[in-house]
């Protein structure tokens, strides 16, 4: 009797699945990873020979595994309540809040930054008097009584201030920040909750905050990068976005798309809904507000300036917005004037501590 | 193709067993035949020839061997050679040429061999065969796909267990697929899945992650070389499981490969519990041929000594697997001469000392570069300026507490002797037998849904 009970588990469970399979339909995307799966594999007989096709049918049955999503959260329990693992694959979760893998301090690729950062001024920013550089904290940074071994964040502040020169001036924003400001399942600092940060940015590189009325506009559900990754039932965010009609009328000039943008695009057909901000991920945008007069920015960044610039547009007549993931610094040379205007480097730990990918 | 993967659990192995039990039950052998040949032609599909060659040169000695007794000798050699020699070409051939570059300040060219997946493994069964029927103890295989299907049968083909030809020659001919064996393999295969990917790849990751630390203590260097001892321990005795567990289900009994090796008394009972079939081809193909213990015991050394050498070069092309087995080579000839009686005597202190020694082999085993491991060596003894314990090494020992605890009483008997007892007891019996129908569920289950959402699931075995 036992073994016949094994036995029809183990037969039933491959074979059930095995069925699954064939007959259920291919998933274009996963929405909890935010990427899109992997589909059958075109057949030659050179990718065979190679091993390519084999590797891409693992990829292809893996991907499409039925309730994919279902053993990926039996995985985390598995991890989380059995094994008591403190993290699932550097996952975890406190406070209601998902975080994202330990940050442990990488010496190469601060170097690398301050390099990158000077090799800039040197390059470019020569006639430049004012260079304004901040630090944007990782959500990590406002977790308290945790376990969780802490990025030493003040070494970064002191390595920084220590090694850029005079002429870089250092906006903190350490103190500006709370645990809940950043959204509960994505990286990103929430819009809604930085005007101050906004305001106090543009006021310390000596500049006038303009600051009008705006409305709260909604986008939900919005999954962040970190629900998928989390893989347990948890509530997803809302996105909730200031605009009035100064923000609504103005154009953006996306670089790599060579067209006009709104600043916000709610119905982005983009995995990641955080891309509403100002196109998402992109080399370079500039804007131009008719409605300023005075004021020229340059914001090197990564995606926290994404949601942050519309907040700080009606302070000036033109921001341009570099972002060195997807752009290499020798082709600002072309591409962007640097004359008399404002620098601001603004840049989150986690990019800074992995600087390598700023070209 | 790996055991603990979608494409083998859920695609590869329910239309064997369809094709085997329901659709060509007649054509066991063959359906088995095939079945192997795209198991391995699907990882490597170029390197199927150098299989097929293998199989050919091996079944064709064997059969000359038997065939024509005046020159058995010289077919013996002949087959060895070219056994060997593609053994040597693809996995030390470029290893040969770095160490004369070194040796001589040459320049010539390091080729660039990708080693065909398990030719050691292969390799040595094959030539076991042959040497066999040489000495008389097995007779050749029937045909050249009865032989073929032996070296190629999936359950063992690409990392062992080392399964000798007089093992399963007469469940080739006839076996019987039984109720009790197949449900046995079922266990045994959700054992060693279990194994691999709940224990070995937790651990893997855990090594990754101190490997990668910037927060090294004294500490942490003994909990990555302990974990580094469980992930190869999990990783290698679950494949010889999985193994050992398909081939029940086809209806093979192979022998086990591993017996509690980590809770072993001394180096020399490591060795006879740490993957048994590779210390006994050793043992029966070189040790013994050499002389073994009956020529003295300064011969017994140097026996030893080229025996752990040579094994230690069967784990790779690479200097710390001489090391590694040279190592064990000393510990045996210590023990031997000097040891052995103080073991007996104090059996607690023997485990200690055997497992420390065995986790210090393991570190050996895994540094390829030797800076590395003697820098690995100096932190785990605090020649290094770091600290006792760390902040990292608290987070990580507290994080990984549990599966190190379970690791750690998973290497021992004891659970399977508490409740092989309880389950003596009428009153036990029914509920283990309940529990254990759910053991096995769960087990197969939550392997499942870590192997869905897999980042980190080499074998370490297959570089052999």
């Amino acid at each position: 009797m036992k073994d016949n009970l094994i036995i029809g588990e183990f037969v039933l469970f491959i074979f059930g699945f095995f069925f699954f399979s064939i007959f259920l339909p291919d998933q274009e995307i996963s929405v909890s990873e935010r990427r899109k799966l992997a589909n059958l594999p075109s057949f030659s007989m050179s990718k065979m020979m190679k091993g390519d096709y084999f590797s891409e049918l693992d990829q292809y049955f893996s991907d499409q595994f039925p309730f994919r999503d279902e053993f990926r959260r039996a995985k985390a329990y598995t991890q989380f309540y059995l094994f008591q693992k403190l993290d699932n694959e550097g996952i975890f979760i406190q406070d209601d809040s998902v975080f994202s893998s330990l940050s442990t301090w990488n010496q190469k690729e601060i170097d690398n930054f301050i390099g990158k950062l000077t090799e800039i001024k040197e390059r470019y920013l020569t006639t430049n008097k004012q260079i304004y550089y901040s630090i944007i904290p990782d959500k990590n940074a406002y977790l308290e009584n945790s376990l969780y071994p802490k990025f030493d964040y003040s070494r970064l502040v002191h390595e920084l201030n220590s090694e850029l020169d005079a002429s870089f001036q250092y906006i903190d924003l350490f103190s500006k920040l709370s645990l809940n400001d950043y959204y509960r399942t994505d990286i990103h600092w929430r819009q809604e909750k930085i005007v101050d940060v906004a305001s106090y940015l543009v006021e310390e590189m000596n500049h006038q905050y303009v600051n009008k009325k705006k409305k709260e506009k909604t986008f939900t559900p919005f999954y962040g990068s970190l629900y998928g990754q989390a893989a347990l039932p948890i509530q997803p965010d809302t996105i909730t976005y200031l605009t009035n009609d100064t923000l609504e009328s103005i154009q953006v000039w996306n670089f790599e798309k060579q067209k006009m943008e709104p600043v916000y695009q709610p119905n982005s057909k983009n995995i990641d809904s955080y891309d509403l901000f100002l196109s998402g991920p992109t080399p370079l945008l500039e804007i131009e507000n008719p409605n300023q007069e005075t004021g020229e920015l340059v914001i090197f960044r990564d995606s926290f300036a994404s949601s942050l610039t519309p907040l700080i547009i009606e302070s000036y007549h033109h921001i341009t917005l570099i972002d060195l993931r997807y752009i290499s610094t020798n082709l600002l040379e072309n591409l962007v004037d640097f004359t008399n205007k404002d620098i601001l480097f603004l840049y989150s730990v986690p990019v800074i501590n992995q600087s390598s990918i700023l070209k | 193709m790996v055991f603990s993967s979608i494409t083998f659990l859920f695609y590869f192995l329910p239309i064997v067993l369809l094709c085997y039990f329901v659709l060509f039950k007649k054509h066991k052998n063959t359906v088995l035949l095939i079945a192997s040949l795209f198991f391995y032609f699907y990882g490597e599909p170029k390197y199927i020839l150098v299989l097929l060659f293998s199989c050919l040169i091996n079944y064709v000695s064997g059969k000359l061997i038997e065939k024509m007794t005046k020159y058995r000798t010289l077919i013996l050699v002949v087959d060895l050679v070219i056994s060997f020699g593609l053994l040597f070409y693809f996995k030390y051939f470029g290893f040969l040429v770095a160490n004369l570059n070194t040796v001589f300040s040459l320049e010539m060219v390091i080729p660039n061999i990708v080693m065909p997946i398990g030719i050691s493994f292969f390799t040595f069964q094959a030539t076991s065969y042959t040497i066999d029927i040489y000495k008389g103890e097995v007779k050749s295989a029937k045909n050249f796909w009865t032989f073929t299907t032996y070296l190629s049968l999936f359950p063992q083909l690409v990392a062992g267990p080392i399964v000798r030809y007089e093992t399963v020659q007469n469940e080739l001919k006839q076996r019987k697929n039984s109720k009790e064996t197949f449900a046995a393999g079922v266990k045994r295969f959700t054992i060693g899945l279990a194994k691999k990917v709940l224990l070995a790849n937790v651990l893997g990751e855990l090594v990754a992650i101190l490997a990668e630390g910037t927060d090294a203590s004294i500490l942490s260097y003994w909990i990555e070389a302990i974990a580094i001892t469980l992930q190869l321990y999990f990783d290698f005795s679950g494949y010889s499981d999985m193994a050992i567990g398909l081939g029940l289900l086809f209806g093979f009994h192979f022998l086990e490969n591993f017996n509690y090796p980590l809770i072993a008394k001394s180096i020399t009972d490591f060795w006879r519990r740490w993957h048994i079939s590779l210390s006994s081809w050793f043992k029966d193909y070189v040790y013994i041929p050499l002389g073994g213990n009956r020529k003295g015991i300064i011969r017994q050394c140097i026996n030893i000594l080229i025996v752990w050498c040579l094994t230690g070069l069967w784990h790779g092309a690479s200097w710390n697997f001489v090391l590694w087995g040279l190592y064990f080579g000393v510990l045996l000839i210590i023990e031997k001469t000097l040891l052995k009686r103080v073991l007996k005597l104090h059996p607690h202190l023997a485990r200690i000392y055997t497992f420390i020694l065995i986790v210090i082999s393991f570190v050996i085993f895994h540094f390829n570069d030797y800076h590395e491991l003697i820098q690995f060596l100096k932190g785990m003894f605090g020649k290094l300026t770091i600290p006792l314990v760390s902040q990292e090494t608290i987070y990580y020992l507290r994080s990984y507490g549990v599966v190190l605890f379970i690791s750690l009483f998973a290497i021992s008997p004891l659970g399977k002797q508490l409740v092989n007892s309880l389950a003596q007891k009428p009153r036990f019996k029914r509920i283990i037998d309940v529990l254990e129908v759910g053991y096995y569920f769960v087990l197969l289950f939550v392997s499942v849904s870590f192997l869905v959402d897999d980042t980190y699931n080499p074998f370490l075995y297959f570089r052999f």
